[in-house]
């Protein structure tokens, strides 16, 4: 019975059989699976559908017609109207802009703050360590959402401010995780080498454990931006997130909410470009990962 | 057999580069005293992080651009009277710090302020609501549990099966959807396709037993879903490491049956990463709470929450998000207790930070 270290990729049989003897030491390279292309295909498809779409179908987010309200799906509105006959598609598209630039605008804050103070705090520990790891506990004291609600309600309405509230719960668990793997480093040999011929502290961590937290941090940064869009939903959903003027996806779902029995359609879309996105993001984060255990997709 | 002596090994050489100081004291001294010693020290952080907590939460109104008085008030109801007397009720006119002691002993006391939309005191709202919210939590626990531990033990011992791949594509594909969603999908098929199910509203234990369970049934489940999801996860993950060992083979060349093997030796030591991610989760799930008691229109903490935040609230926030807070820091608290007893080799050691990490 060979022992195999936690999940294996999610339907892709070649990992169980490429997963060696020792896979929690070293991870073999998984070939491309059908649900990684996938994956990357939607996120493609969005991106692709954002910067052209709208032009080339001659469809605009905020034209409201009041001719052809709620209709079905047709040649010229690929996913039907809402009530005051604005495309739903290009209303979708809109929303994939605020929802992507929110989260990874709000991962990336996160984590260029996070990563450096997580690794100068693993570095060097003492008495950085010790208080980073308190400020950590008392912002993780706070439950995520509840957090971002009460940051949203205080600071008031806006893109920045929203990016703001859901990036402040989110960067210590990127300190956390950044202190973890450095540690983890930071005892190998050819960092001790290093220490021993003189380098200095600042090049160590830039040339020798950087590169080595990357690829782990870079999955959990891929899960966090699917999570900074759910929270960014939320929100939205709401009421606390975007300004209404603003159209996302976490909008157009709370206004279909009056909607839901006689036009389900106005909570469907949103959400299927919701979930279609962060499921894709999920799956390459799980993707980068490899072998290692239930990592994706944290509780945050 | 090498896999233990290296997790000793790394054990050990953490004990050292993190108690480097007091390397020669805790040499001499025993277990005992190394245990109540940590268990002291862990209080001690408790109470300075619930300290901070607390001071954030009396800051907050701080935060907000200009007056506060003024803000809280809005547009409608700023006569300089009313301005003057809420600045004097809030005690805006005293110097921060006086103000913050009488805040803190107002808060020990239960006094958190009044609601300035209902004149409610805020403690007295998070009575009447609070018991919903933690029925709601204890309710979609269960569910999740009770889905995610057998299908953990199945996917596990039977990993890399068609069976394992579809419990784990079906579980990615769970822990992708908001909460929301699944609220939605809930009330589409169940009320609004099937009618079997009224959409919205809460029945009080008053109007029976099932009329009760029944209409927080709905939010239950979209509640326990993402949970569900995680535990599975992390379950069949060390579950899968578990069965890797070698007295799991010994049991199995034993000749004990896969089922008992399953149940009777590999459940306890695969049990830290869940016990981790249940306290974690709380957190989570009190957030996902929000949204679904909202969404179902539920009279819980959390619909009251969004409302007050909607309602621009502040002094009703304040006091909700300090209460939901403790309670989530005291969980966890008493999540890291259990640690001991599931699994006595960890004892007083400091890996558990490790644990918390993966699963985090």
């Amino acid at each position: 019975m060979s022992p195999e270290a936690g999940m294996t990729a999610v339907a892709e049989p070649s990992a169980v059989a490429e997963m060696g003897e020792r896979p929690a030491v070293k991870r073999a390279r998984r070939q491309w699976g059908l649900t990684d292309v996938l994956a990357m295909s939607w996120l493609a498809l969005l991106v692709f559908g954002m910067l052209f779409l709208p032009t080339l179908l001659n469809i605009d987010a905020d034209t409201m017609s009041p001719a052809d309200r709620l209709t079905g799906p047709s040649a010229h509105h690929w996913l039907g109207t809402d009530n005051y006959g604005r495309d739903l598609l290009a209303r979708a598209l809109a929303g994939a802009r605020i929802s992507l630039w929110i989260g990874f605008g709000s991962v990336a804050a996160s984590a260029l703050v996070g990563v450096p103070i997580g690794m100068l705090a693993g570095y060097l520990g003492g008495w950085l360590d010790r208080i980073t790891s308190f400020v950590v506990d008392v912002v993780l004291a706070f439950p995520g959402l509840v957090l971002a609600l009460a940051l949203a309600s205080f600071l008031g309405q806006s893109i920045t401010n929203v990016m703001i509230a859901i990036a402040v719960p989110m960067c210590p668990v990127f300190v956390r995780l950044a202190k973890a793997q450095t540690l983890s480093v930071a005892r190998r040999e050819y960092v001790e080498a290093s220490q021993v011929i003189g380098t200095p502290a600042r090049s160590i961590l830039r040339r020798d454990v950087l590169p080595n937290i990357t690829e782990a941090m870079l999955a959990f940064a891929l899960v966090s931006v699917g999570h900074a869009i759910l929270i960014e939903g939320g929100l939205s959903f709401l009421g606390m997130g975007m300004p209404p003027t603003v159209t996302s996806w976490g909008g157009m779902i709370n206004y279909g909410r009056g909607f839901i029995s006689s036009n389900p359609a106005l909570i469907a879309v949103p959400s299927a470009f919701m979930l279609l996105t962060i499921l894709s993001l999920n799956l390459l984060a799980d993707r980068f990962l490899g072998g290692r255990a239930g990592n994706t997709g944290g509780g945050r | 057999m090498t896999r233990e002596t290296t997790r000793e090994t790394t054990r050990k050489t953490t004990r050292k580069t993190t108690r480097k100081t007091t390397r020669k004291t805790t040499r001499k001294t025993t277990r005992n005293w190394r245990l109540a010693r940590l268990f002291l020290l862990r209080l001690l952080r408790l109470a300075a992080v619930l300290f901070v907590v607390s001071v954030l939460c009396f800051l907050s109104l701080n935060l907000l651009p200009g007056d506060p008085a003024r803000t809280i008030l809005g547009v409608a109801g700023s006569s300089p009277e009313a301005v003057r007397s809420l600045r004097h009720e809030l005690g805006l006119d005293q110097p921060l710090l006086s103000r913050f002691f009488t805040w803190l002993g107002h808060a020990l006391t239960g006094d958190l302020g009044r609601s300035y939309v209902s004149g409610q005191p805020v403690s007295e709202i998070i009575a009447q609501r609070a018991p919903v919210t933690l029925e709601l939590i204890l309710i979609s626990q269960l569910i999740a549990l009770v889905c995610a531990i057998p299908s953990a033990v199945v996917a596990a011992a039977k990993r890399g099966s068609l069976v394992d791949r579809g419990i784990s594509l079906w579980v990615f594909g769970v822990l992708s959807t908001p909460s929301f969603v699944i609220g939605f999908i809930l009330i589409y098929v169940f009320a609004v396709r099937l009618g079997i199910y009224p959409a919205s509203g809460y029945n009080s234990l008053s109007t029976g037993l099932g009329n009760h369970l029944g209409s927080l049934l709905l939010p239950a489940l979209s509640l326990a879903a993402a949970p569900f999801a995680l535990y599975q996860r992390v379950l069949r993950a060390d579950l899968v490491e578990t069965y890797g060992q070698e007295f799991m083979s010994v049991a199995r060349a034993k000749g004990i049956s896969p089922a008992r093997a399953a149940v009777r030796h590999a459940m306890r030591p695969s049990m830290l990463g869940l016990t981790t991610s249940v306290g974690v989760t709380v957190g989570t799930l009190i957030g996902a709470d929000v949204i679904v008691e909202s969404l179902f229109s539920l009279p819980g903490l959390g619909a009251e929450l969004a409302h007050a935040v909607s309602g621009r609230d502040y002094v009703a926030v304040q006091g909700i998000v300090l209460v939901i807070t403790i309670a989530f820091v005291l969980v966890n608290a008493f999540v890291d207790l259990l640690y001991g007893v599931i699994d006595p080799r960890l004892g007083a050691s400091s890996s558990t930070a490790g644990v918390k990490e993966r699963v985090a």
